[in-house]
């Protein structure tokens, strides 16, 4: 039981200290200039930390050759979808994994649904030899999209199939917008905000600015993701979560 | 290129990384790019890992990009270039030339990941996997494994679906093609788990998983406390990471005594190891001396003034060519 408790603690802890990690360009307190080199470096390092933790625990959950075997098998297909272009045409920033990865966090938990969005990012990455300095951040946000959709169980399974499949879909079409805006944080420093230079700015202002720079970079692509999950969960989401249920059926049973 | 234990490349990738992180002065930036893309083009290429776009192009369009936003985004600066009467803004040099170093640090980064990639196979860099993320490793390497068994699946179910007048028009027609997919690769799943089961594998015993936790949690409260702590006392406060890292370290340590794992044909350090390492040890010890590290730092606001240069900080920059430099018969890395 305590084992249990500090499990989620650590899940729960490190999810939210990671998430916070992103929002560090809206915190860097004005110092010394040299002092400040070692921010950047710090809270990368923290962040690539923080997703090992998070890895570590949720990895407890696939324990078991049939979850090992599940989960290295849907991430397979997922990552087969990323480069099925021909199959799923669409433009902008759409990307056809992103309503997998919510449909297996909804069905299958929080902890399988974080690994995988991760894996599904760092698999494609290995593939394509896109491993970057961004992907630690990509992992990170695209295993939140699959562990947030596990907290929609308690109303969706409460819904008729129909409402279900619109709540999920709405669920994806925030997470298009949600995960731009996460990972325009990370290049955000570098191209649009100073940190605290000699002109320095308020966090006000570097809200105002980093509005202005999503609007100006992102939005029309980050609305062609949202708009592809939306399409892709109400043309896929009934059949598939059908599938998943009954496959869930068969990979986790317990002998009485 | 000699062949290079692929931790080597990893020791290179996080010395080059560190030294761009360490500074915003265009000066080191721009010689630690074209350091880095000297060791880049002279990689072998991997064909299954081109990149859409070069360094080069990558550094093209990114720096114009982050140059063009931060003249428009920053109005400071005592060089004015332009007024622009209807926006109620000014255009300055000095915002002009701090997008540029900032697309530069973007450039310097993909070039090194560029590198990295070009010269590591995931299969290589799995086998270094730490023990303690053993699960993980079993996933991804089956997830990899079977990708190409996916995208060759879903051509025959095309094909096969083709046959039955099946047309792609719109994205509700995806569903006869994903749907077989899905529960074709979910059936394939069932089968493996069932042979890893016949040939005897298990998860790493569980004993300990309470203690690992704990440290864990402990590590993780060490980083949120020098987080906190950063935002009143700034960085200083970052030294606290140190005892986090040292409680989460231990923690996969202890993970890792429940995963025993041999390697077959394990691979040794050699030589032209030892030589590309001492090469990013010592980029690293000439960039982070006194005399280096107070010309680290370049901030053009308010006026423009031209950056320093340390020559030993060059010089070290420098040493990152280890890698690029040592001659061998073979390409790339041991496999």
């Amino acid at each position: 039981m305590k084992t249990r408790w500090a499990g989620t603690a650590l899940l729960t802890t490190s999810a939210l200290f990671g998430l916070g990690l992103f929002f560090y360009p809206f915190f860097v307190p004005a110092q010394s200039s040299t002092r400040l080199l070692e921010m950047p470096l710090s809270l990368t390092v923290l962040l690539l930390l923080c997703l090992l933790i998070l890895l570590y625990e949720a990895q407890s959950a696939a324990s078991d050759p049939r979850l090992t075997a599940l989960l290295g098998m849907l991430v397979a297909i997922n990552a087969a979808l990323r480069f099925a272009e021909n199959l799923i045409p669409g433009p902008g920033g759409f990307s056809p994994i992103f309503f997998l990865i919510v449909l297996v966090g909804y069905v299958f938990g929080a902890r399988l649904g974080f690994l995988m969005g991760a894996l599904t990012l760092l698999v494609s990455a290995l593939i394509t030899g896109g491993v970057g300095p961004w992907l630690p951040g990509q992992m990170f946000a695209a295993g939140w999209v699959g562990l947030s959709a596990a907290a929609l169980r308690p109303v969706g399974v409460r819904l008729s199939p129909r409402a279900e499949v619109w709540l999920l879909a709405m669920f994806g079409a925030l997470w298009g917008f949600a995960f731009g805006a996460l990972m325009n944080l990370w290049t955000f420093p570098f191209i649009a905000a100073p940190l605290q230079t000699a002109a320095a700015t308020s966090m006000v202002d570097l809200v105002r600015r980093y509005a202005a720079y999503y609007l100006l970079t992102s939005l029309t692509w980050d609305f062609w993701r949202a708009l592809g999950n939306l399409a892709l969960t109400l043309a896929l989401g009934a059949a598939t979560l059908k599938a998943l249920r009954r496959f869930k059926a068969r990979f986790i049973w317990r002998m009485a | 290129m000699a062949k290079l234990h692929p931790l080597t490349w990893l020791a290179w990738l996080c010395a080059a990384l560190t030294l761009a992180l360490l500074t915003r002065n265009p000066l080191y930036l721009l010689l630690l790019w074209f350091t880095l893309l000297l060791v880049f083009v002279r990689l072998p290429v991997r064909p299954e890992a081109v990149l859409p776009f070069s360094p080069l192009m990558f550094v093209l369009v990114t720096v114009p990009l982050a140059a063009a936003l931060n003249l428009l985004l920053s109005p400071f600066g005592e060089s004015v270039l332009w007024r622009i009467p209807l926006w109620q803004r000014q255009l300055t040099l000095e915002s002009l030339v701090y997008g540029t170093t900032n697309g530069l640090l973007l450039g310097v980064l993909f070039t090194a990941f560029a590198a990295f990639n070009r010269a590591v196979s995931p299969p290589a860099l799995l086998r270094f996997a730490p023990r303690a993320f053993y699960p993980l490793a079993v996933i991804t390497a089956i997830a990899l494994n079977f990708v190409p068994a996916m995208q060759r699946q879903l051509q025959a179910i095309r094909e096969a679906q083709a046959i039955r007048g099946h047309h792609l028009r719109g994205w509700r027609d995806t569903l006869p093609l994903f749907l077989p997919l899905l529960v074709g690769g979910l059936e394939r799943a069932l089968q493996l788990a069932e042979a890893m089961t016949a040939r005897g594998f298990a998860p790493p015993a569980s004993q300990r998983r309470a203690a690992v936790r704990w440290l864990l949690l402990l590590g993780l409260l060490f980083w949120g406390a020098a987080g906190i702590l950063a935002l009143v006392w700034g960085s200083a406060a970052l030294w606290l990471l140190l005892p986090g890292g040292a409680l989460a370290l231990s923690g996969w340590q202890l993970a890792g005594h429940a995963a025993p794992r041999t390697a077959y044909r394990p691979m040794k350090f050699s030589a032209r190891d030892a030589a590309a390492l001492v090469g990013c040890a010592l980029a690293l010890v000439l960039f982070v001396i006194p005399q280096s590290r107070a010309t680290l730092w370049y901030d053009p606001y308010p006026l423009l003034a031209p950056p320093s240069f340390e020559m030993l900080a060059g010089l070290g920059i420098l040493g990152l060519l280890g890698v690029g430099m040592i001659r061998d018969k073979g390409l790339g890395i041991r496999d």
